[in-house]
């Protein structure tokens, strides 16, 4: 018997033709899409279950009841601003947004944080109590606005730095303005607003009134109300505030809330 | 299997060396002088200077009468230096065994060669031929034009490479089996001989290679001279030198010899700014970025003013290097007009990074370098980085390292928590972190009036008004052993009548009155 066609035969016997392989490899694609699809969206779930959509557009403040009054927090791509007059709370707020940002309020991994401080008023010892992981936050001590323009620019056209500070806010209640300094222009914020969105980048500007106009999508104004001193010995332990949603473009504006900004018992004492 | 070595060759480096430094010449006739004065000889001469008449070893005067219009530059040795430096980072970003050939004085003096271990190149460029293009190709955008030979000795690949200048094709890869045919009609000229040698083979009749190896080898040395053995075994293709060597780390540098001193800094951009280029292209052949920069200038009157310029990140970006060095000479002017300038850097590898699929996506880290640059050129030296707690308790300390944030963020293992209760209503306060402090850099001065042993009214810049609630004193001492920085200050936390919450403090040491932060 000739060893051609009986090989054929027998291959033929062994293997399924080809057409009958074509339903089982799309069958195996398909179980292996499904698998690959179910393992995804539980990575989907791990970052973002339970939350709104909209929150992985925006940054969290850490404090909640400035998160519901901004609607989540602060929104990536878009200029915000705090504003308010000294001892009002706008630093603190800026470190709990700082410590939300960089330590993911553990349950997040951290991301990176820059501060663009023309004032040079970052206080490290006061950062690190307040929980920023100071590893990843981006300190640029600028010498004047100009300078502090460019710098938040540069910063805001690097990709996969999502948050970025700019502090306007004057070192001493007399120098909000030194004397022959202009006005920052409108042009510039609409700059940076602009840089801000193609990054997705959320710009959280902090001055003693407001600056960037239009452009600014949130707009919190921080009034104090008082310090709260108390304890054996006396120490100060809050600095409670009025925060006040002036403007929300796309939002509710007008809605206010107190937030208590408060001292940690036994820090103090920790100092020494 | 034989070794294979290629032999980069430019003829005309003197030319090539002004040319890198001034490309606005490349066009212009322009010509090298061994030195100044009339009568000095013109050792490199530009296409369009020979093409009007001007040859090598005319004298500057010749040369003028022949192109009236000639441009004549002293050949300068820091120039030369740096362009034979640049032929070896060529060669080394593509092999990694190279030499650069020594200087040579006689027939060959204006050329400048460099050997790369050219084995087994195939999987990479698929032919030898394929990899002599590519070595030509960085040559002549580093403004290195040459040939190339590929043979499997230097000396056979040098020679290659010098038949390839009398004309043809620009690259010669010679196969093992036919180096023996190539030599044989070769004239004797090419290998350089010394005078006498030269001389006594003229006598002789011997002109070719294939005249030499029909002399009997005995006597040899005896009757032309000692050279002439080892004229014999480079025409037989030996090599007597060692396998090519691993390079040792070296620093880049760049350094040129100014015509005319320079006292401004506007004019010394430009030069700063040929220099830098130069500099981060060869850089980049070696794959290393820029971390710190080393400047040198020759001052009139021969002193000398060496510097350091740090950078925050490892950059290769032209603009923020130029911008980096010029604010570092404005801050601290040279004292004297400058005439030589160098730039050095030993460079470090770019960092990279490995990415998370499950972690948000950082800043790349060579764009977040080129960003850490830049701020610090508009921020100034060290005044861009990571906070830092001062390992210390002064109160007015604090420090800023380098930003090098961690790369990854391990994800807590437990489970999420549960979604928090429900935020209190509006009017219920909520409780945050500390009050931060914004600090005053340097501190306010104030006058303060004492009640009790208590501050009762304050005037500064910072607060003013009568002191409604005070908290304190704590005392913070330190380094009480030391003249110098001895501290001890007493700090107040008060509430001023203007509604300032402010740290008040007395320092000790000069017996004042301080506001050195507001709690915000």
């Amino acid at each position: 018997m000739p060893a051609g066609p009986l090989t054929a035969r027998h291959r033929s016997a062994q293997s399924p033709a080809p057409e009958s392989t074509a339903p089982t490899a799309r069958n195996r694609i398909e179980t292996l899409l499904g698998d690959l699809g179910a393992q995804l969206q539980s990575g989907v779930a791990l970052r973002d279950s339970g939350e709104n959509p909209d929150a992985a557009q925006r940054h969290p403040s850490g404090l909640d009841v400035i998160d519901k009054l901004l609607g989540g927090g602060f929104p990536r791509g878009d200029l915000s601003e705090i504003t308010g007059p000294a001892s009002s709370g706008r630093t603190s707020l800026l470190f709990a947004l700082l410590a939300q940002t960089t330590t993911g309020g553990g349950h997040h991994p951290g991301e990176l944080a820059a501060v663009v401080d023309p004032s040079d008023a970052f206080d490290p010892p006061s950062a690190q109590a307040a929980g920023i992981d100071l590893r990843r936050v981006l300190w640029a001590r600028v010498g004047a606005w100009r300078e502090a323009m460019r710098c938040t620019e540069r910063l805001l056209e690097t990709e996969g730095l999502p948050f970025v500070i700019l502090d306007l806010a004057p070192s001493t209640p007399t120098s909000a303005r030194p004397q022959g300094e202009p006005e920052i222009p409108a042009s510039a914020w609409t700059r940076l607003a602009r840089r801000a969105a193609t990054t997705r980048t959320a710009l959280v500007v902090l001055s003693h009134q407001r600056q960037a106009g239009s452009e600014a999508r949130i707009v919190l104004e921080l009034q104090p109300t008082r310090p709260l001193f108390g304890g054996v010995p006396r120490l100060l332990e809050e600095i409670e505030t009025r925060a006040v949603l002036v403007r929300h473009r796309g939002g509710a504006s007008g809605g206010s809330t107190l937030v208590r900004m408060g001292s940690p018992p036994g820090k103090r004492a920790a100092n020494g | 299997m034989s070794p294979r070595i290629a032999c980069l060759l430019v003829h005309d480096l003197p030319l090539r060396a002004e040319l890198r430094a001034y490309p606005e010449s490349t066009s212009a006739p322009l010509a090298v002088a061994s030195g100044p004065g009339a009568q000095a000889d013109i050792i490199a001469a530009s296409p369009a200077a020979q093409s009007a008449g001007v040859r090598i070893a005319h004298s500057i005067a010749q040369a003028r009468a022949a192109c009236p219009n000639l441009q004549v530059r002293i050949a300068s040795p820091a120039l030369e230096q740096a362009a034979r430096a640049t032929l070896m980072d060529i060669a080394l970003s593509l092999s990694p065994r190279a030499e650069i050939s020594p200087r040579t004085s006689g027939l060959f003096f204006a050329e400048a060669s460099v050997f790369l271990d050219a084995s087994g190149i195939e999987g990479l460029f698929h032919s030898e031929a394929g990899f002599a293009s590519a070595l030509l190709a960085r040559a002549e955008k580093q403004g290195l034009p040459g040939v190339v030979g590929i043979a499997s000795s230097r000396c056979v690949a040098l020679l290659v490479a010098r038949q390839r200048m009398r004309g043809g094709s620009p690259i010669h890869c010679l196969p093992p089996q036919e180096e023996r045919a190539f030599l044989a009609p070769l004239s004797l000229d090419l290998f350089d001989p010394d005078d006498a040698l030269a001389q006594a083979l003229t006598r002789l009749g011997i002109h070719t290679v294939r005249d030499l190896l029909r002399l009997p080898r005995r006597g040899l040395a005896q009757r032309l001279g000692p050279g002439a053995l080892a004229l014999v075994a480079r025409a037989r293709g030996e090599d007597p030198d060692l396998a090519l060597p691993e390079p040792a780390p070296t620093r880049i540098q760049e350094s040129i010899d100014l015509e005319a001193p320079i006292d401004h800094l506007e004019p010394l951009g430009f030069v700063l700014r040929g220099l830098l280029s130069r500099l981060s292209e060869r850089l980049a052949l070696r794959g290393l970025a820029c971390d710190a920069l080393e400047l040198q200038l020759g001052l009139e009157g021969g002193a000398r003013d060496a510097r350091r310029i740090g950078l925050a990140a490892p950059t290769l970006d032209l603009r923020v290097l130029l911008r980096i060095v010029t604010l570092a000479l404005a801050e601290q002017p040279p004292r004297a007009p400058i005439e030589y300038v160098a730039l050095g850097s030993q460079g470090v590898h770019a960092p990279s990074d490995q990415l998370d699929l499950f972690l948000p996506r950082g800043p790349d880290p060579a764009a977040l370098g080129r960003t850490l640059s830049e701020l610090e050129s508009l921020c100034g030296e060290g005044r861009v980085g990571a906070p830092e707690v001062a390992d210390h308790h002064n109160p007015l300390g604090f420090g800023l390292g380098p930003f090098t944030p961690p790369a990854t963020t391990p994800r807590p293992e437990s489970p999420r928590p549960p979604p928090a209760p429900s935020p209190a209503p509006s009017s219920a306060p909520s409780s945050a972190p500390s009050p931060a402090l914004r600090a005053l850099r340097p501190p306010s001065r104030a006058e303060v009036r004492l009640i009790g042993g208590k501050p009762a009214f304050v005037r500064s810049a910072a607060a003013r008004g009568d002191v409604v609630t005070v908290a304190g004193p704590w005392r913070t001492t330190g380094y009480w052993w030391s003249e110098d920085e001895r501290f001890a200050f007493d700090h107040f936390d008060i509430q001023t009548s203007d509604g300032t919450v402010a740290r008040l403090c007395f320092d000790w040491m000069k017996r004042s009155w301080l506001i050195d932060g507001i709690y915000d």
